[in-house]
């Protein structure tokens, strides 16, 4: 019995390692496109991106930020620079430049529009603990917009 | 007082060290993935936790509590001590 089972495992192992486990490649995709989404500047980014019309080019650091930041702006400029840029444009996401300092649509950048498109859609009811809070960016006032 | 952001703390360390603009210090993530020295200082300010790599021509070591060294050398920062 105990060969049985081995032998019914293996196979059905074998059969699943062709399409899973070469390396985690079937998740790549979507793995790299939630963790794009687990900042919130980057939110703010992708979704400055999608109101504007198509290869329009924003300025940074506005497109990232909701308000001027009070304080410290060059850290925000070398965290989007050095950290949260990278990772979008790597992905193919968006492009950007340092001079003027500003940022558009990538190749890829469909990718995150439609996911933060469906999840900003007014229709949809969040669970309780999800609701106070903007799918892009954080906690909001009650009546607020996104 | 807001946190400290550790990856503006390594690019200004690196650049005062080298004595360049913030502008001229290389990429970090050609080094190392940021999002793990975000990751490591947004934990419990208590816990021993470091992480040491290479970056540009010098070993760096950031600590849980976001403190940065260059070459063994503590980088001074504006935040107020805990």
């Amino acid at each position: 019995m105990v060969t049985r089972l081995f032998t019914d495992g293996l196979s059905s192992f074998d059969t699943m390692s062709t399409t899973h486990f070469e390396g985690g490649r079937e998740t790549e995709a979507w793995d790299q496109l939630y963790e794009a989404l687990a900042a919130e500047p980057r939110r703010l980014i992708i979704f400055s991106l999608m109101k504007e019309p198509d290869g329009r080019r924003l300025p940074l650091p506005d497109a990232a930020q909701l308000y001027n930041r009070a304080g410290d702006s060059e850290s925000f400029r070398i965290e989007l620079r050095h950290r949260h840029l990278p990772k979008l444009a790597d992905a193919g996401y968006v492009q950007w430049e340092n001079d003027p300092f500003s940022v558009q649509r990538g190749p890829h950048f469909d990718e995150p529009a439609l996911v933060l498109a469906q999840m900003t859609d007014n229709r949809i009811e969040y669970p309780q603990r999800l609701r106070d809070e903007c799918v892009v960016i954080g906690e909001v006032g009650q009546n607020d917009e996104n | 007082m807001t946190r400290t952001e550790i990856i503006p703390e390594v690019v200004k360390a690196v650049a005062a060290v080298d004595g360049v603009e913030v502008g001229e210090v290389p990429p970090l993530r050609d080094y190392v993935d940021p999002e793990i020295l975000s990751k490591l200082t947004e934990q419990d300010r208590e816990g021993e936790g470091r992480i040491s790599f290479q970056y540009s021509d010098h070993q760096i070591t950031v600590t849980q509590d976001a403190q940065v060294f260059v070459d063994g050398h503590l980088h001074a920062t504006d935040k107020t001590a805990n």
